[in-house]
């Protein structure tokens, strides 16, 4: 089987670095990238004769020469206000950087780089990951890469009041990159903790992100996990996360799409015991040509798990959306309550979405529902905000953040919520600005 | 530089003057050759049959899209109204009551108001109102509509009822100052109480700075809100006038005779 030249460039580039990515001499992690980079050689990236990537297409990458020099150490960037007083991880172009992070002692939390536990903490990090998602070619390839990224751990009954939060920079040199940092998230039994992960880029830099999050959320834990993507306009954009939840845990899950060319924000989530919740929700803004692509797959595995999720989004010029969500109820998951929601508004002629739900139940005692809609601006609200003075941008304005206020509602009075807000009002006034150009 | 011109008395005499309206929805006449002018103060009252053109003539004053004027003109204090936005419009003192106001999700009404009364105010060139200085402005005006904090809190018209959407068209209405308040079917779907509610809402905001046309099916509102001048409108033009002792005449005659004339 041919594999696609992007695909044949990662394995050429794997080659060249294999001995400066993080861990060496470590021999079973060794023994991890050898069969991951096996594993994704056979199927190389998935093309949209992929079922799951029928709508999301990863051509773009074959333009990419993935040539580059590493990740430049005191590479100068822009970053954003903190979103509170909790501690800090940054990472720039790749590279962790202690000088741009602020690392805060708080009880029961341990959060630091990937590669400072890898060796010190390898009874916790190996079997997560050893989980490389079996089949799944992106997986695969952020595990033969598995560069640095953030680990957390939070003890039993911990209940960090503090928003960590994890910012990954690109600060777009001439050269295209690939960055495919490992993530872990450990929640003890009875813990809470909420994360931020901010994903930013250069304008015009070309950016293949290839991220992996492996969450565990233990017995009556709740995990909120806020993920931002405004990566480059030139960036490819993959964030892969798997959720393990057990009894009376819950996952939380935001992400606001905003940036890249072509990104794909995909959740897998396991419901692996009774009253174990996951909440997976997202807002979408796409202009120009951008394919925005937000993939669930939830498994209600035994009984009485429950999901919702609520994706919204706005798309302008000739930008595309992908809805994908599966959710699966095994046999004998009864009481399984399984909800999933897809709504979008489009704002010009050429804009698209593409909604998929898909509802796969092998339990007879199951409460699931989807719902997809897809349209735009009500004329009649419209007109009646205008008959009543306000112009018409900025009805259309009010209108779009109403429309979108429902997800957002999820996430009030949250550090976010001000963040999604102005995202909001600025992606707005800036696709009106398009419109009249 | 400003130029000022000299404005003939008469002229500022007419808050609104309509001439020779012809108006048309995809393609077909509605409106044909309809003749109305109104002074400052005054209260016309528009009465027809069904499909005689009164929500044509209303949302034609409004400038809604998809509502084609082909021939004549509207002025509203001597400016020509064609040629305005909604929204300038709505700035330039004209305000429309819905007969079938919109439910705007995610928008509270309370939201709503202020965006309104502050776009205006914009437009007029005048200072934002800051927060407490409207919320004591608005709750001045609800108490008469008998208008509870709550309802402003919910999101515009979602989930209110028939009386409470009108009574909320109203309050717009008090709390915007139109110099001219076109009142569309304001009241259809009001049972007894609610009608005296509305009805006595609206008189309340009668002056001699506020004009109101009001287009109506019925006699009922008429008695609350007693007009100046009662015209009829059939067949897509005013085919008699008269004093308020015509609306009288119609609830009890119908209009079988005026539809015949205009035909």
């Amino acid at each position: 089987m041919s594999i696609t030249s992007a695909s044949r460039a990662m394995l050429d580039r794997y080659e060249a670095v294999r001995e400066t990515l993080p861990g060496q001499g470590i021999e079973w992690l060794a023994g991890l990238r050898e069969a991951a980079v096996q594993s994704f050689g056979r199927t190389g990236l998935p093309t949209p004769k992929v079922e799951e990537w029928k709508y999301t297409n990863l051509r773009a990458l074959d333009g990419f020469d993935f040539s580059e020099t590493p990740g430049n150490a005191d590479a100068a960037v822009d970053l954003p206000d903190a979103v509170g007083a909790g501690p800090r991880l940054v990472f720039v172009d790749g590279v962790f950087r202690n000088d741009l992070s602020q690392l805060r002692d708080f009880d029961g939390l341990r959060f630091t780089p990937l590669a400072d536990r890898l060796e010190s903490g390898a009874d916790l990090i190996q079997p997560r990951l050893g989980d490389l998602g079996g089949d799944q070619p992106l997986l695969a390839l952020n595990g033969a890469f598995l560069e640095d990224g953030y680990v957390v751990e939070v003890a039993e009954k911990a209940e960090i009041a503090a928003t960590l939060e994890i910012v990954f920079a690109d600060t777009g040199g001439d050269a295209p990159t690939a960055r495919q940092p490992r993530n872990m998230i450990i929640a003890g039994a009875g813990s809470r903790v909420r994360i931020i992960e901010t994903h930013l880029g250069a304008a015009p830099s070309q950016q293949f992100f290839n991220g992996a999050t492996m969450v565990t959320v233990a017995e009556g834990a709740t995990v909120e996990h806020r993920r931002v993507q405004r990566q480059g306009a030139g960036s490819v954009h993959v964030n892969t996360v798997r959720a393990r939840i057990d009894g009376g845990g819950i996952y939380d899950s935001f992400v606001l799409q905003q940036g890249a060319a072509v990104a794909r924000d995909e959740v897998q989530v396991g419901l692996t015991a009774e009253d174990s919740v996951a909440r997976l929700n997202g807002v979408y803004l796409g202009d120009g040509s951008q394919v925005l692509d937000n993939t669930t797959v939830v498994r209600h595995a035994t009984r009485n798990s429950n999901s919702e999720q609520l994706y919204k989004g706005a798309l302008t010029g000739s930008a595309r959306a992908v809805f994908q969500g599966n959710i699966r109820v095994e046999a004998g998951a009864d009481g399984t309550d399984g909800r999933m929601t897809n709504k979008t508004l489009l704002l010009s002629d050429k804009a698209e979405i593409d909604t998929k739900p898909q509802l796969e139940i092998f339990a007879d005692d199951v409460k699931c529902s989807h719902g997809a809609t897809a349209g735009e601006l009500d004329d009649d609200a419209l007109f009646y905000l205008r008959a009543r003075g306000i112009p018409e941008a900025q009805a259309r304005g009010m209108l779009v953040e109403a429309f979108l206020g429902e997800v957002i509602d999820g996430v009030r009075e949250e550090p976010i919520e001000p963040l999604l807000r102005d995202a909001v009002g600025n992606w707005l006034a800036h696709a009106q600005e398009t419109d009249e150009a | 530089m400003s130029i000022n011109v000299h404005q003939p008395e008469e002229f500022l005499k007419n808050m609104l003057e309509i001439k020779n309206l012809h108006a048309s929805v995809d393609g077909k006449p509605i409106l044909k050759g309809l003749d109305l002018t109104m002074g400052p103060g005054e209260v016309h009252a528009i009465m027809g049959p069904n499909g005689s053109g009164k929500s044509t003539l209303s949302y034609v004053i409004a400038g809604r899209d998809g509502y084609e004027v082909t021939e004549g003109s509207i002025l509203f204090n001597g400016r020509d109204l064609m040629e305005m936005e909604p929204d300038e419009r709505a700035g330039e003192g004209l305000f429309l009551a819905f007969q079938y106001p919109v439910e705007i999700p995610g928008v509270s009404t309370m939201n709503f108001l202020k965006t309104s009364l502050n776009a205006i105010r914009a437009y007029r060139g005048e200072d934002e109102l800051d927060a407490m200085d409207f919320l004591k402005f608005v709750r001045e005006q609800t108490a008469t509509l008998n208008i509870t904090d709550e309802l402003l809190k919910r999101a515009v018209n979602v989930g209110f009822s028939g009386g409470e959407k009108k009574r909320n068209e109203v309050l717009q209405m008090a709390v915007l100052r139109p110099s001219l308040a076109v009142l569309d079917e304001t009241d259809s779907g009001l049972d007894v109480d609610a009608l005296k509610i509305v009805g006595e809402g609206v008189t309340s905001l009668r002056s001699p700075e506020r004009s109101m046309l009001v287009i109506t099916h019925y006699q009922r509102l008429l008695d609350y809100v007693v007009p100046d001048r009662v015209h009829v409108l059939a067949g897509g033009k005013i085919v008699a006038s008269g004093d308020a002792d015509l609306a009288r005449e119609l609830e009890e005659k119908g209009y079988a005779g005026f539809s015949k004339a205009a035909a």
